[in-house]
C-alpha cells in the first residue's frame, strides 16, 4: 500500500516536475527535465520519506522561526543613532573643508589640480591675484549633489588646502544649500580643523 | 564717345570683374587698360572698382539709382565690342523707378 | 649677451594647421607632429607633442615589464596609458617627418636612428632628425631665432664622436649617422633634466605655465623620478618689464630665448644675461621697462613659467580652455589667433602660425585687448528720449530707426563703417544704404572721398612677407612701428638679413630698425621724384626697392598731390615691375580693405564734404567723429558692441557683436581674406551686425535679398569676389602708368600728421581694455 501510493506519490511528483519544469522552461526539453524511469527507481526510500515528512511538517518554516527567536534573545548590534554613533576611521571622507595655515592664511593656491582631477566635475574654480599679489580664488564652488566623495580632490592637493572631514551629517532642506561656496568652506574647516588636523597628523605618512 | 560722358548720370558704380592671367578676361585687361584713364577723367566721382580675381568670368557690372544692378558676361568678346556692352548699360538704363520715399 | 657672430638655424617651414594644440611655440616638436599627426590638437593633451620620445620611453618601460611578467603581460594599443602620460599614436607607427624645399645638388645624406634620410646642406642634426620625424628634446633653440646651444638638452649620440654632441648647433655632415635613443643619450637627458631641475623652485601649483610647461612634459619623458638635491636652491629677485609681462626670475633656466628674442626679432636691446654660472640672471640690468611693441611674445617663448602674462595671471589653466582659431581686427594686419575662452568669457589671445602673415608673432594690443570685450558691452537697443537713452525692445528700435530714415531725403544720409566692420555688414549696410538712394558712403581712416578704383592702389603689393625681401624702402607718411608693428617686424627682418636700407619721410619716430629720417616735409618727396635726392639713386639702384605709404596721407589736404608724387618715384626707380610691385598703401584698420573693396565709397552724385547737410547718419561702430562733427539736428544710429564716443551722442543704440562673437570676414591690408570665428557667445540681446541691417532693411521696406550668412556672401561674390577666397590672396594688377588719369594738385609743405596717437588704445575694444591703459600709462603712447 504505501509502495503503491509511494510511487504513485512519486509519479506524481516526476509528473508535477514534468510539467512544472516544462511550462517553466521553454528551452530545456521536457525530457531533460524529469528524470529517467530508471533513475527514479534508483532513488532511495529514505530520501523520499525525507523529503515527503518535511512537505507534510513545515519542517523548513520551523526551522526558520527557530533561527527568529534565537535573534530575538540574541544581544542586538544596533546601534541608537542619534545618540549612538559607529566608528569612523581618520581616513574616512565626509564633508569638505578648506583648511588655513596656524597664521590664518587659507591654504588654497588656486592650482586647479582638484578641480582637474575631480571625476564629477564637482568643483568649479576661478581665481586671480588679490591686491598683495598672491594667487587666490575668487571663487571655490563644491556641488556636493555631484561630489562621489572619492577623496581625489584630497589627494591631488599639494598643499593640503582641500580636505574631506569626518562630517556626515550636513543634510539640509534645500538642494541649494547642497550647492557649496567658499565661505562655506572656509568655515567647514574653521569649525573642523582640529579634527581634521589630527586625522591627518595620523594619516600622513600613508598619504 | 559722347555717351562717356553720360556714365556718371545714368550709372552710380561700375564694376568690372575680370581674371588676372585667364585667356578669356583676356580682352578685358586690355580694354581697362587702354579705356580706364578715359573713362576716370570724363567721370571722376563714379567709382569705377577693377576687382580682379584669378578663374573668374569677366563681367561688366552696373549699379543704378535704388540699388538695381544689372551684369553682362564678357568671356569671349573682343575690346570694341565691350566697348559697345558698356554704352549698352548706359543707354538702357533704368529710368523713372519711383524711390521708396515719394 | 648676445654673440657678435650668430648662427641662423636654416628655415624649416612648418604646417600652419592644427598645430593649436597648446602654445606651439614652445612645443619641442614643430614639423613632426604638425606635418604627420592627423590628430587636432586642441585637447592640450601635451605629451601628445612628444610622441616618439613617449615611445621610446615607454619602450623601455615595456622591456620592464616584460622581464618581469613576461613577454605577453605589457601588449601595446593605441591609446594606452603609460604610468598616466597618454600618447595618441601606436609605437610602432612610423612618425611622419618635416618637410622641406631644397634642390637635390643641395642634399646630403645621413642617417638617424639607423633610418637614412635625405636633408639639406647646412641643416644641423636636430633638423635631420625632425626631417627624420625623430623628437629631440630642447629648450634654448627655436627655429626663429639664433641658435645658443646653452641648455645642453638637445644632446645626441653621433657615431665616431667622442662626446655627445649639441644638435642644435651640430650641421649635419654627410654620412653623419645619428643616434638618439641609446643609453648614452638617456643617460645625458636625465642629466640635463636633472642639473635644471636644481635650482628651479617647486612652483608647479602656482606657476601659470603648468600644465602647458616645456619643463614639467620633458622631464615626464626624459627625466628621472626622483631627486637627489637636498642643499638649498638659488633664488632671483624680480624683475619690472612693464604690466605685461609677469616675472618670476628664480624659474628662469637661462634659455636666453627672452634675450635673443628681444634683440633679433623685436629690435629692442632690453634683455641680457649678468652673472656667470649658478649666479645668471636674465634682466634689464637697470629699472628699465621693456618698451616693444612685441613684448607680449616672450610670453609664448618662454619655455618656462618664468616669463607669463600679467593681465591674466593666475586665471586660467590650459586644460579648461576652448581653443577658436580666427583673425586679429586690431590693425589692418590680419594677425592670425587663437582664442581661447572659458565659458563665456575670453580668457586669453595667443598667436597661431602663420608664415605669410604673421609667423608665430603679434602685437601687444593684439594679445592684450580682450578685457576690453568685458567692459562697456552694448547689450540691448537704446532710444533716446528726452536726453537720455532708455532701453527699447528690437522691432520698436528698428522701427525707430526705419522711420526716420524714411523721412529723410536720401542726399541728406550718410553711413560710416567702423574699424572693426567685417565685410558682410558693410555688404548689407551699402546695401540698404544705395536702396534708399544714399551714396554717401565711407570707411573710417579713409577720407571721404577715397578712390576704391585699383586695387593695387590701397594693398601691400609686395606682399606683408614678401617685404622681407627688400632692399631699399622709402616710408612716407607713417609710423610703421606703431601702426603696423608686424610688417615693421618684416622690414626689421630686411635690415638684419640684407641690410636694406630704410628712408622715412613722416614724424620722428623711433622704428627699432636702422633707418634714415629723411625729414617730415613733402620737399623732400617732391625732391626724390625729381631724381634730386641721394635717397632717389638708392632707391633706383636696388633690387627691390619698395614705397610704404600711410593711410594716414588721405587725411591730408593735398593727397592727390602726395600719391602722384610717390606714383612718379615708384615708376622712375622701377618700383612697380613685372616681377615685383613695391608699392605698398599701408592700411590703418581692419576694416578698411574690405570696405574699399566692396566699394563703400561716395558714389557718383554723393554731396561730399559737407558734413552740416547731414541729417541721418548710420554709424556701424564708427567712432572716430567728434559730437562737433556731427550737427546737432542730424539723427544718428550707433550700432556698435561698445559703448564709445559715439554712442554718447546717438540717438538709437542697435547692439552688434564683436568680432571674437561672430563669423566675418576681414581683408588684411595685403589683400588676403581671413575669416573669424565665434568663440564666446555675445552679450545679452545683441545680434549680428548684418542681420540687424537686414531686419531694418525689411521694416523700411527695401528688403534685401539675402537671409542667411551664405547669402550675404554670395552677394559679396558680385561686388569683390576676392573676399570669397578665404586665406587667400589675390595679387591686384598695376595699370601702367599711361592708363592712369592725371593727377591736378599741388604738394603743400604742410609735414605729415601722426595718423595713430596712442598705439594702445586705437578701437572701441582696446579703449574699453584696462590692460591697455596701464599700457599708456607706463609705456606712453607707444
Amino acid at each position: 500500500m504505501l509502495r503503491v501510493a509511494s510511487r504513485r506519490l512519486l509519479q506524481a511528483e516526476s509528473a508535477g516536475f514534468r510539467w512544472v519544469a516544462a511550462s517553466r522552461d521553454f528551452h530545456s526539453t521536457p525530457a531533460s527535465a524529469a528524470p529517467t524511469p530508471e533513475a527514479r527507481e534508483q532513488k532511495d526510500w529514505s530520501a523520499v520519506l525525507d523529503k515527503s515528512m518535511n512537505t507534510l511538517f513545515l519542517t523548513e518554516l520551523f526551522r526558520g522561526m527557530n533561527l527568529a527567536l534565537k535573534h530575538f534573545f540574541d544581544k542586538k548590534v544596533t546601534i541608537n543613532y542619534p545618540f549612538e554613533k559607529g566608528p569612523l576611521s581618520p581616513r574616512f571622507r565626509g564633508e569638505h573643508a578648506l583648511r588655513r595655515y596656524a597664521t590664518g592664511e587659507e591654504r588654497c593656491i588656486a592650482c586647479k589640480l582638484c578641480e582637474a582631477v575631480c571625476p564629477a566635475q564637482a568643483i568649479t574654480i576661478e581665481a586671480e591675484a588679490r591686491e598683495d599679489g598672491s594667487r587666490r580664488t575668487t571663487r571655490y564652488d563644491i556641488d556636493m549633489t555631484k561630489c562621489i566623495y572619492c577623496g581625489f580632490c584630497q589627494e591631488a592637493c599639494p598643499v593640503d588646502a582641500i580636505v574631506e572631514g569626518p562630517n556626515f551629517e550636513f543634510v539640509t532642506e534645500t538642494h541649494e544649500e547642497l550647492l557649496y561656496d567658499k565661505e562655506k568652506l572656509l568655515q567647514n574647516g574653521d569649525r573642523w580643523e582640529t579634527e581634521i588636523a589630527e586625522n591627518l597628523r595620523t594619516e600622513g605618512l600613508y598619504r | 564717345m559722347a555717351w562717356r560722358s553720360k556714365l556718371s548720370q545714368s550709372l552710380r558704380e561700375l564694376r568690372i570683374h575680370m581674371c588676372q592671367t585667364g585667356v578669356a578676361s583676356k580682352a578685358t585687361r586690355e580694354f581697362v587698360v587702354k579705356n580706364y584713364k578715359d573713362l576716370k577723367t570724363q567721370n571722376p566721382r563714379l567709382p569705377i572698382l577693377i576687382r580682379e580675381c584669378s578663374g573668374i568670368q569677366p563681367r561688366l557690372w552696373a549699379r543704378y539709382d535704388y540699388g538695381v544692378e544689372r551684369s553682362i558676361p564678357l568671356d569671349g568678346l573682343s575690346e570694341p565690342e565691350i566697348n559697345a556692352k558698356l554704352e549698352e548699360l548706359v543707354t538702357t538704363a533704368p529710368k523713372g523707378k519711383t524711390p521708396i520715399h515719394a | 649677451m648676445a654673440p657678435r657672430c650668430r648662427r641662423y638655424p636654416l628655415p624649416l617651414p612648418r604646417s600652419s594647421t592644427g598645430s593649436g594644440s597648446r602654445r606651439f611655440i614652445s612645443s619641442p616638436v614643430d614639423s613632426s607632429v604638425a606635418a604627420g599627426s592627423g590628430v587636432a590638437g586642441a585637447k592640450g593633451s601635451t605629451s601628445k607633442a612628444l610622441n616618439s620620445g613617449v615611445a621610446w620611453y615607454a619602450g623601455i618601460r615595456g622591456k620592464l615589464y616584460e622581464r618581469k611578467y613576461g613577454s605577453d603581460f605589457y601588449k601595446w594599443g593605441s591609446g594606452a596609458s603609460l604610468g598616466g602620460v597618454r600618447h595618441a599614436r601606436v609605437a610602432s607607427m612610423p612618425a611622419v617627418g618635416a618637410k622641406f624645399d631644397a634642390k637635390p645638388e643641395d642634399c646630403i645624406e645621413v642617417s638617424v636612428d639607423g633610418k637614412d634620410v635625405t636633408v639639406a646642406k647646412g641643416m644641423t642634426v636636430l633638423q635631420a632628425c625632425e626631417v627624420a620625424g625623430v623628437d629631440i628634446p630642447r629648450f634654448c633653440y627655436h627655429p626663429r631665432l639664433s641658435i645658443a646651444g646653452n641648455c645642453r638638452m638637445c644632446l645626441v649620440e653621433v657615431e665616431k664622436t667622442p662626446k655627445p654632441v649639441a644638435s642644435c648647433a651640430m650641421p649635419a655632415l654627410p654620412g653623419m649617422k645619428i643616434k638618439t635613443t641609446t643609453p648614452l643619450v638617456k643617460k645625458a637627458r636625465e642629466g640635463v633634466m636633472e642639473f635644471l631641475l636644481i635650482n628651479h623652485p617647486l612652483d608647479c601649483p602656482i606657476c601659470d605655465q603648468g600644465g602647458e610647461c616645456d619643463l614639467q612634459d620633458q622631464s615626464m619623458v626624459y627625466g628621472s623620478d626622483r631627486g637627489r638635491f637636498i642643499e638649498a636652491k638659488r633664488s632671483v629677485t624680480d624683475k619690472n618689464l612693464g604690466p605685461l609681462v609677469k616675472t618670476v626670475m628664480t624659474r628662469c633656466i637661462q634659455c636666453t630665448r627672452c634675450v635673443r628674442f628681444a634683440s633679433e626679432i623685436a629690435g629692442v636691446q632690453d634683455l641680457g644675461v649678468l652673472g656667470r654660472g649658478g649666479a645668471e640672471e636674465i634682466g634689464t640690468y637697470v629699472e628699465k621697462l621693456m618698451v616693444s611693441e612685441l613684448s607680449g611674445n616672450v610670453i609664448d617663448i618662454c619655455p618656462v613659467g618664468a616669463l607669463t602674462s600679467k593681465p591674466s595671471a593666475f586665471t586660467v589653466r590650459s586644460w579648461e580652455l576652448k581653443s577658436t582659431e580666427s583673425v586679429d581686427v586690431s590693425d589692418a594686419i590680419g594677425a592670425n589667433i587663437r582664442v581661447d575662452s572659458r565659458g563665456p568669457e575670453v580668457m586669453r589671445v595667443i598667436p597661431r602660425l602663420n608664415e605669410e602673415v604673421n609667423e608665430e608673432w603679434i602685437s601687444d594690443k593684439a594679445r592684450f585687448a580682450y578685457d576690453g570685450l568685458k567692459r562697456q558691452r552694448l547689450n540691448e537697443p537704446l532710444i533716446r528720449r528726452e536726453g537720455q537713452l532708455e532701453p527699447i525692445s528690437w522691432p520698436q528700435a528698428l522701427k525707430t530707426v526705419a522711420e526716420a530714415a524714411l523721412k529723410v531725403n536720401p542726399d541728406e544720409m550718410a553711413a560710416i563703417a567702423g574699424k572693426l566692420s567685417d565685410a558682410e555688414s558693410m555688404m548689407a549696410l551699402k546695401d540698404f544704404m544705395n536702396r534708399l538712394g544714399c551714396e554717401r558712403l565711407w570707411v573710417e581712416g579713409n577720407s571721404e572721398d577715397t578712390v576704391a578704383d585699383l586695387r593695387s592702389n590701397y594693398l601691400v603689393n609686395s606682399t606683408i612677407a614678401g617685404l622681407e625681401n627688400t632692399d631699399a624702402c622709402l616710408l612716407v607718411g607713417t609710423e610703421l612701428r606703431i601702426e603696423a608693428p608686424l610688417l615693421n617686424h618684416r622690414l626689421r627682418k630686411a635690415v638684419r638679413n640684407s641690410r636694406a636700407k630704410v628712408g622715412v619721410i613722416g614724424p620722428e619716430t623711433e622704428l627699432h630698425l636702422k633707418a634714415e629720417h629723411l625729414g617730415n616735409s613733402t620737399d623732400i618727396l617732391a625732391s626724390i621724384a625729381e631724381g634730386k635726392h641721394p635717397f632717389a639713386q638708392t632707391l633706383s639702384s636696388a633690387k627691390f626697392p619698395t614705397i610704404i605709404v600711410g593711410s594716414g596721407v588721405l587725411q591730408r589736404s593735398d593727397k592727390e598731390a602726395v600719391l602722384a608724387a610717390v606714383q612718379t618715384i615708384a615708376h622712375k626707380a622701377n618700383v612697380i615691375r613685372e616681377d615685383w610691385n613695391g608699392y605698398n598703401f599701408l592700411l590703418l584698420n581692419a576694416a578698411q580693405a574690405a570696405g574699399l573693396d566692396l566699394g563703400f565709397v561716395p558714389g557718383s552724385r554723393a554731396p561730399v564734404g559737407d558734413k552740416k547737410s547731414i541729417k541721418f547718419l548710420y554709424l556701424l561702430g564708427a567712432d572716430d567723429l567728434t559730437p562737433e562733427d556731427i550737427p546737432a539736428d542730424a539723427f544718428v544710429v550707433y550700432q556698435g558692441h561698445h559703448g564709445d564716443r559715439s554712442a554718447y551722442r546717438a540717438d538709437v543704440i542697435l547692439p552688434g557683436v564683436a568680432y571674437t562673437e561672430k563669423e566675418g570676414t576681414y581683408e588684411n591690408t595685403e589683400g588676403r581674406t581671413q575669416q573669424t570665428s565665434p568663440a564666446v557667445p555675445t552679450v545679452g540681446d545683441a545680434r549680428d551686425d548684418w542681420k540687424i541691417i537686414r531686419a531694418l532693411s525689411e521694416i523700411a521696406g527695401v528688403k534685401l535679398p539675402y537671409d542667411t550668412l551664405n547669402g550675404v556672401r554670395a552677394r559679396m561674390l558680385a561686388v569683390a569676389p576676392n573676399l570669397f577666397r578665404v586665406d587667400e590672396l589675390e595679387p591686384a594688377t598695376p595699370l601702367p602708368k599711361e592708363s592712369l588719369p592725371e593727377t591736378k594738385g599741388k604738394l603743400d609743405s604742410s609735414p605729415f600728421k601722426r595718423a595713430v596717437e596712442n598705439f594702445y588704445m586705437t578701437d572701441p575694444i582696446s579703449r574699453a581694455s584696462k590692460t591697455m591703459a596701464q599700457c599708456t600709462a607706463a609705456y606712453g603712447r607707444s
